[in-house]
C-alpha cells in the first residue's frame, strides 16, 4: 500500500458542488482512471481517501488536497496523468507526492486558509484608509448564526492579519487570511457581510469566493500540505 | 448563450441542477450540425436524470455528427422565481442556449401529474403553448413515452407524437427533418407534418378533427386527408440485442434518485397483470444475452466510475438467464468494489436466493408487491401469486437475516370488497408472525404501502370507472383500524391526486384547456404532494365547464368509441375485453412466454416474436389476435 497526497484544482465549472458532491466526483474520477484503491472493511466498504477541508458550495479553490491509499505500484506522475485523462471540466490534478504510511488527518492539521472575495463596489474609496478600522481593532464581536444556535464570537481571533483590497474596474477583491481552529472559524462571506454592515465598506451582497490557499501553520511558519511530511 | 451570475445563483437550492458540465455530457458547436434538439423531462433534475429513456435518446442523437441534443429539466420553484425576475428564458444545460432557439423540443411523458410542468416550461421558454400559434420559427414540439398512448389531453400543444420505442423512429424523423430543413420547409409546418405522418409510429394531432355527440361524448376522430393514417401503430425495436445502448451516460454531480449504472435486461413483460399499462404497451418480451449485458456493464462502469449497477426491466427476476448473468457480473466486478442491485423482486424463494447473492449489505429491506390482499382479488388482477409464494419468499429472507419487509398494495380495484382489504392487514400480520417464529425475535418490521388504483388506457381496465375518492378515504380508514401493531407501519396517500391522474389518463382533447386553466391558477409539480392543490384543479375544471368525474369515474361501455382508440398498442381490443371478463370471473390468464399464445395480437400484428434465451432465442410459435 502506498499513500499519496495530491493537489486538486476546484475550478469555476465545479463552483456549485457541495463538499460531498465534490468528494463523490473525485472518487468517480479515481474509479474511471482504474486506480486500485484501498477500501475500508465491512459491509459497506469505503474508498480510503480524505480531504484537507470541506469546501463549501459556491467556493472555488486554487488547490484542495486529498490523501489516498492505493494498492498498486505506479509513479505519482503516472497516477496524475491517468486521473487527468478522466477528470471532469473544472477538476485538475496539479501535483502530488508520496507520503509515509502514517500521517495525520489533513483536516485536523490544516488550520489556515487564504480567501479572495470579489464583488462590485458602490463608490470609489481609499480602501487602505477604509480597512484600517477593521484591521486595527483589537476585538470585533460578531453574532454567528447557524441553523442550530446563535453565538457571539471575536472575529479577530480568526482574522489576525490585515485584510487587503485590490480594486479593478468597479469591483473589489478582498484578500483575507482566516484561521481554522478547534473552537471554530468564520466564513469569508461572513467577514464580507460584516464589513458591509458594520464598517461601511461600499459593497453589496453580491460576491464570489475563491480560496487561494489552505495551509498548515506551525511554529516554523505556514506550509502547503505538499510541503510537509505528516 | 445565457449567463448565470454566481452572486445570485449560489443562493438557490442546489445550483448544480442548472450548470451542467457533468462527466460524459456532450458539448457541440451548434454551427457545425444540421439539427439542434432539446430533450426535456418535465420534473426536477434529480428525477429527470434518473430516467433511462433520456439517457438512450441523448446518446442516440449525439452519436450522429449532424445532430446536437442537449438536456433541459423543470427548474425548481426558487430557480423559476429568479429566472422570471431576471427575465432569463429556459435554457439547456450543456451550452445554456435558450430553448426557443432549438429546432426540436422533445418531451418524455411519464406521468399525467407532470403535464402542467410542460406548460410551465414552455412559458418559461417563451414558446407559445398551443401548436396552432407556432410556425416553423419555433421549435417543433415532439412527445414520446407511455403517456403518448393517450396524448389527447396534450393534443393541442404537441406537433408530433412518437408511439412506442423510438430508437429507429428517432433516426428516421431526424433524417426527414434535416432534408426538409435544407429545402427551407416548403409548404410550411402543415406540409412538413404531413410528411412526418408517413413515418410509421407517428401521430400528428393537428392533422385530425375530433367529433363529439350532441350530449358531449367523444364520437370519432377523423384524419384530415387520405394521406393521414387513420390509426397509428406503435413501433418496437426487433433486435434489442444490437440496438444502440448508452454506455457513456452523463454522470451527475448531484445525488439523484437512482444514482447508479443501469443495465436494461429485456423489454416487455407478459405476466399479464390486468391493472398494468406497461405490461400491455411494451410487448412482446425481448431479452438481451448475458454476454451482451456483461459487455454493456463493463463499458458503462469503466466510462462512468459508478460503483453500483442496477438490473432494470419491468420484472427483472423474470430474466431467463438471471443466475448466469449475476454470476458473470459478480465475477467481473468482485475485485472492483462494484455492487449489483435488483430494484424489484418477484415473490418467490428463487428471487431471495438471487438477492442473497448480490446483496452484501443486509440492513436494507426487501420489497414485494402482492398488489392485493386476498387470493380472490389477486386472481381478479391476474397477479398469479399466492399467499404461500409470499410466505415462502419471506421464510427464505428471514432465515437469511433480513428483518424488514415492505409490501405494496393497491386499493380501489374492480370488484373489491372490505374483505379483500382485510386480507392486506391479514397478510401483514402473517409476515410479522412468520418473522417471530423463524428468528425468535421481536425486531421484525413490515411496511404496508397502499396506493389508489388509477385505471389506464390500453389495459383491460380501460373501461372501468375509478372508485369515488370519499369511498377510498373510507377504505383507508377501515384498513387503518385493522392495523394496530407498532411493528407494522401503514402508508397511504390522499386520494385526490389519484383522482386527477385518472381524469387525465383517460381524458380527451377538451382537457387541454383544463391544463392551461390549472397552470394559470398556479398548478405545477402536481406529482409532489406538497405542491398538489386539489381546490385549484376543481376550479380549473369548473372554469372549463367540465367535470373530472366524467373522465375518471364513468364506466365506459365496450361499444363506446374511446378517444385513444386510434393510438394503437397492437394489443387487440377484443383481447382486453376478454381479460376484463376473465377478471370479473377471477379467472387467470397464464403468461404466454413459455406457453401457448393467449391472443393479445402483438406478435402477428407487428410481425415479430418473443425473444427468450431459455427458449433458445427467438420463439417461433403460432400466434394470433382475438378479434
Amino acid at each position: 500500500m502506498k499513500k499519496l497526497r495530491l493537489a486538486l484544482h476546484k475550478g469555476e465549472e465545479l463552483r456549485f458542488l457541495s463538499h460531498l458532491d465534490y468528494a463523490q466526483a473525485v472518487e468517480r474520477m479515481i474509479r474511471r482512471a482504474g486506480i486500485r484503491m484501498a477500501y475500508s472493511e465491512g459491509f459497506n466498504p469505503h474508498m480510503k481517501i480524505s480531504f484537507s477541508s470541506a469546501l463549501a458550495l459556491g467556493v472555488t479553490a486554487a488547490a484542495e488536497y486529498v490523501d489516498m491509499d492505493i494498492v498498486e505500484d505506479d509513479s505519482v506522475a503516472s497516477i496524475i496523468e491517468r486521473l487527468n485523462r478522466v477528470a471532469p471540466p473544472g477538476l485538475e490534478v496539479l501535483q502530488g507526492k508520496e507520503l509515509p504510511e502514517k500521517v495525520k488527518k489533513m483536516m485536523a492539521i490544516c488550520n489556515y486558509a487564504i480567501y479572495e472575495v470579489t464583488g462590485p463596489t458602490t463608490e470609489d474609496v481609499d480602501w487602505n484608509e477604509l480597512l484600517k478600522a477593521f484591521n486595527e481593532a483589537s476585538e470585533i464581536s460578531y453574532e454567528k448564526v447557524t441553523p442550530k444556535k446563535t453565538r457571539t464570537i471575536d472575529v479577530k481571533e480568526f482574522v489576525k492579519e490585515p485584510i487587503t483590497a485590490t480594486v479593478n474596474d468597479g469591483t473589489v477583491t478582498l484578500v483575507m487570511g482566516i484561521g481554522i481552529y478547534p473552537q471554530g472559524t468564520i466564513k469569508p462571506s461572513e467577514v464580507w457581510n460584516l464589513g458591509k454592515d458594520a464598517y461601511h465598506w461600499p459593497i453589496t451582497s453580491h460576491y464570489e469566493v475563491h480560496r487561494r490557499a489552505i495551509m498548515v501553520e506551525n511554529e516554523e511558519g505556514r506550509f502547503t500540505p505538499l510541503e510537509i511530511n505528516y | 448563450m445565457i449567463h448565470l451570475d454566481t452572486a445570485w445563483l449560489q443562493h438557490v437550492q442546489k445550483p448544480a441542477r442548472y450548470t451542467g458540465g457533468e462527466w460524459n455530457s456532450i458539448i457541440k458547436d451548434h454551427s457545425t450540425v444540421d439539427v439542434t434538439m432539446a430533450l426535456a423531462f418535465p420534473d426536477v433534475y434529480e428525477v429527470a436524470m434518473s430516467h433511462l429513456g433520456i439517457k438512450i435518446l441523448y446518446g442516440l442523437m449525439n452519436r450522429r455528427d449532424d445532430v446536437v441534443a442537449e438536456r433541459v429539466f423543470a427548474p425548481w420553484h426558487d430557480m423559476e422565481e429568479e429566472m422570471r425576475n431576471r427575465q432569463i428564458p429556459l435554457f439547456s444545460l450543456e451550452t445554456k442556449t435558450p430553448i426557443k432557439d432549438f429546432d426540436i423540443l422533445g418531451f418524455t411523458l411519464q406521468y399525467e401529474m407532470s403535464f402542467t410542468n410542460i406548460l410551465n416550461m414552455l412559458d418559461l421558454a417563451g414558446i407559445p403553448m398551443y401548436a396552432k400559434d407556432r410556425d416553423m420559427e419555433f421549435p417543433l414540439l415532439v412527445a414520446g413515452g407511455p403517456c403518448a398512448f393517450n396524448v389527447e389531453p396534450l393534443a393541442d400543444f404537441f406537433d408530433i407524437v412518437s408511439l412506442g420505442e423510438s430508437e429507429e423512429w428517432g433516426d428516421e424523423f431526424v433524417d426527414l427533418f434535416k432534408a426538409e430543413k435544407a429545402k427551407g420547409f416548403p409548404g410550411g409546418k402543415e406540409a412538413f407534418l404531413r410528411k412526418v405522418a408517413q413515418i410509421p409510429g407517428t401521430y400528428c394531432p393537428a392533422l385530425y378533427d375530433v367529433e363529439y355527440t350532441e350530449s358531449g361524448d367523444f364520437k370519432a376522430i377523423h384524419p384530415r386527408g387520405d394521406d393521414v393514417p387513420k390509426a397509428i401503430e406503435k413501433r418496437i425495436v426487433e433486435d434489442v440485442e444490437n440496438v444502440y445502448y448508452p454506455t457513456k451516460p452523463v454522470v451527475p454531480f448531484l445525488d439523484i434518485v437512482h444514482d447508479r449504472a443501469v443495465l436494461e435486461l429485456f423489454r416487455g413483460c407478459t405476466r399479464g397483470c390486468r391493472f398494468c399499462q406497461a405490461g400491455m404497451l411494451y410487448r412482446p418480451v425481448r431479452e438481451r444475452t448475458p454476454e451482451k449485458l456483461l459487455e454493456i456493464a463493463k463499458e458503462t462502469i469503466a466510462n462512468t466510475g459508478y460503483n453500483e449497477i442496477s438490473l432494470m426491466s419491468l420484472s427483472s427476476a423474470d430474466y431467463s438467464k438471471l443466475p448466469e448473468l449475476v454470476d458473470l457480473l459478480m465475477e467481473e466486478f468482485k475485485d472492483k468494489q462494484v455492487s449489483v442491485s435488483l430494484p424489484s423482486l418477484r415473490i418467490d424463494s428463487f428471487s431471495i436466493d438471487i438477492a442473497k447473492k448480490v446483496q452484501q449489505v443486509r440492513k436494507s429491506g426487501l420489497t414485494f408487491a402482492p398488489e392485493a390482499g386476498s387470493q380472490r382479488m389477486r386472481d381478479v388482477i391476474n397477479k398469479g401469486v399466492s399467499e404461500e409464494d409470499l410466505l415462502a419468499a419471506c421464510t427464505n429472507a428471514f432465515k437469511s437475516g433480513w428483518n424488514t419487509v415492505k409490501l405494496y398494495f393497491m386499493m380501489g380495484l374492480p370488484t373489491e370488497t372490505d374483505e379483500d382489504l382485510a386480507g392486506i392487514a391479514d397478510l401483514a400480520y402473517k409476515v410479522l408472525d412468520l418473522h417471530r417464529d423463524i428468528t425468535g425475535k421481536r425486531n421484525g418490521s413490515v411496511t404496508v404501502s397502499v396506493s389508489f388504483f388509477v385505471p389506464k388506457t390500453h389495459s383491460p381496465y380501460q373501461w372501468y370507472g375509478q372508485q369515488d375518492v370519499e369511498e377510498i378515504h373510507r377504505k383507508q380508514r377501515y384498513l387503518k383500524s385493522l392495523i394496530n401493531n407498532r411493528n407494522i407501519s401503514y402508508h397511504y396517500h390522499d386520494g385526490y391526486t389519484g383522482y386527477m391522474e385518472a381524469a387525465f389518463a383517460r381524458g380527451d382533447r377538451r382537457l387541454s384547456e383544463v391544463l392551461v386553466e390549472a397552470w394559470k391558477l398556479g398548478c405545477k409539480f402536481d406529482g409532489w404532494t406538497e405542491y398538489f392543490d386539489y381546490e385549484k384543479w376543481l376550479q380549473a375544471f369548473a372554469n372549463c365547464g367540465l367535470d373530472p368525474a366524467y373522465f375518471a369515474r364513468r364506466t365506459r361501455s365496450f361499444d363506446e368509441p374511446l378517444p385513444w382508440d386510434h393510438l394503437d398498442s397492437a394489443v387487440s381490443k377484443a383481447f382486453l375485453k376478454r381479460e376484463w371478463e376473465q377478471a370479473v370471473d377471477a379467472s387467470l390468464t397464464a403468461d404466454c412466454r413459455r406457453g401457448p399464445c393467449r391472443g393479445c395480437n402483438v406478435c402477428p400484428e407487428l410481425d415479430t416474436a418473443i425473444v427468450d434465451y431459455e427458449e433458445g432465442g427467438r420463439v417461433e410459435k403460432v400466434t394470433f389476435g382475438l378479434a
